[in-house]
């Protein structure tokens, strides 16, 4: 027994009144009971209850750093494309249409040709808030977004031509007050796509041009080796004669 | 953080171990207690490591024992809540079972003091088995110093008596 808590001890149980012969029977109960606290749990027990909270601990970092992050970044993304997707098939005015526009924003900045694609779009959205008798004010705002991509960036008169379809569809299916602002739109479309016509008719006849000079100085070069042929084979002649 | 718990662990957990022992008289469930309290411990050992001391240590344990005792008067079993969430299955030391499961003065010490009154089998086992100063024991059993000392000459007086009855 430790000599300070012994000694500590003997004071204390003197303060209570101890007899000397007392004292002595009291200190061998407590050494019988010292006697067995000598007896300890294996070493190697101990290290293998500590491993099982190490490992515990490097799963619990997997999931709360690793796979719980993974699985929400995984959902995130799903909920973005679905909703990116079923945003393509929005209307103006509905909650993910702007969705649809941002989309179409990041597409026409790696592609520009994507830009025919948006003009066949909105002239599909005229088409459909027509048939649908949508606010005026929606369709006015869409035919706005359709001339500013027509005037500006669509050459593909293949999806020109479509979006006048659909153009004529939604002016059939319209409102009559929206029937004078979509023939706007048509008559818009359909002066695009003449200027088209005319863009490709004035590259086809260049291109007839400089294939026609091409043409006519391959002849004259031609005609030049033919003569130049023709003196070598007189001068020839002459030497054998 | 981690090895400063495992030097906890290495230091304390055989006297957690012990006090619960003598408390029940069951090697398996002193075991099972002993992870409860470590695991309670690592769980919380930020928020606990600045002010821990080893009377709070042995605080976790005694409030473990009475919530079992409240819960479980009539069963030999407790609930591993906290080891069970640590993913803890509970293991045993075998042999060291079977040391003091065989050994005669263990279980006469064992035998003669379950028959204390409960404040008093406190006062043997903080005091004289784990060899706390009566303030420790005083803040774990929340009793006065005056209070264990008066208490550890009645438990000593009481003990021997118990022994010399066997």
């Amino acid at each position: 027994m430790n000599k300070d808590f012994e000694d500590q001890l003997i004071r204390e149980l003197e303060t209570e009144g101890i007899t000397p012969d007392e004292k002595d029977e009291l200190f061998d109960v407590i050494n019988m009971v010292k006697k067995t606290s000598g007896i300890n749990r294996s070493e190697n027990f101990k290290k293998a209850y500590l491993n099982k909270l190490s490992n515990q601990k490097k799963e619990k970092f997997f999931y709360s750093q690793i796979y719980i992050p993974a699985l929400l970044f995984t959902f995130l993304l799903f909920i973005l494309i679905a909703g990116t997707v079923s945003a393509q098939k929005s209307l103006p005015g509905q909650p993910l249409y702007p969705v649809k526009i941002l989309s179409e924003n990041i597409i026409k900045t790696v592609n520009p040709s994507f830009n025919n694609e948006i003009l066949k779009r909105r002239s599909e959205e005229i088409k459909s808030l027509s048939e649908q008798k949508k606010d005026s004010g929606l369709l006015q705002k869409t035919l706005d977004n359709y001339s500013k991509e027509l005037e500006t960036k669509s050459t593909n008169s293949v999806k020109i031509e479509e979006s006048k379809k659909n153009l004529e569809e939604a002016k059939e299916a319209s409102v009559e007050k929206n029937k004078k602002k979509i023939e706007e739109a048509i008559e818009k479309t359909e002066n695009k796509i003449l200027e088209i016509h005319d863009e490709d008719q004035n590259r086809g006849e260049s291109i007839k041009i400089e294939v026609k000079s091409a043409q006519t100085s391959h002849e004259e070069e031609n005609n030049k080796i033919e003569k130049k042929g023709g003196h070598e084979g007189e001068s020839e002649q002459k030497e054998k004669d | 953080m981690r090895d400063s718990f495992d030097e906890l662990y290495l230091q304390f957990s055989d006297k957690i171990y012990k006090y619960f022992y003598w408390q029940t008289g069951d090697p398996y469930l002193a075991e099972d207690f002993t992870g409860e309290v470590f695991a309670r411990v690592w769980k919380n050992w930020k928020r606990f490591k600045p002010d821990f001391s080893q009377a709070f240590l042995y605080r976790v344990a005694r409030n473990l024992l009475i919530d079992y005792w409240r819960k479980n008067k009539n069963r030999n079993e407790m609930s591993l809540e906290t080891s069970i969430e640590a993913g803890i299955e509970p293991s045993y030391d075998e042999d060291f079972i079977e040391k003091i499961q065989n050994d005669d003065e263990i279980r006469k010490l064992r035998d003669a003091i379950k028959l204390l009154p409960e404040n008093l089998k406190e006062i043997i086992i903080l005091r004289f088995m784990e060899e706390l100063s009566a303030k420790e024991v005083g803040e774990i059993s929340g009793l006065t110093e005056v209070n264990v000392r008066v208490l550890q000459y009645r438990a000593l007086r009481k003990l021997r008596e118990v022994i010399k009855n066997e």
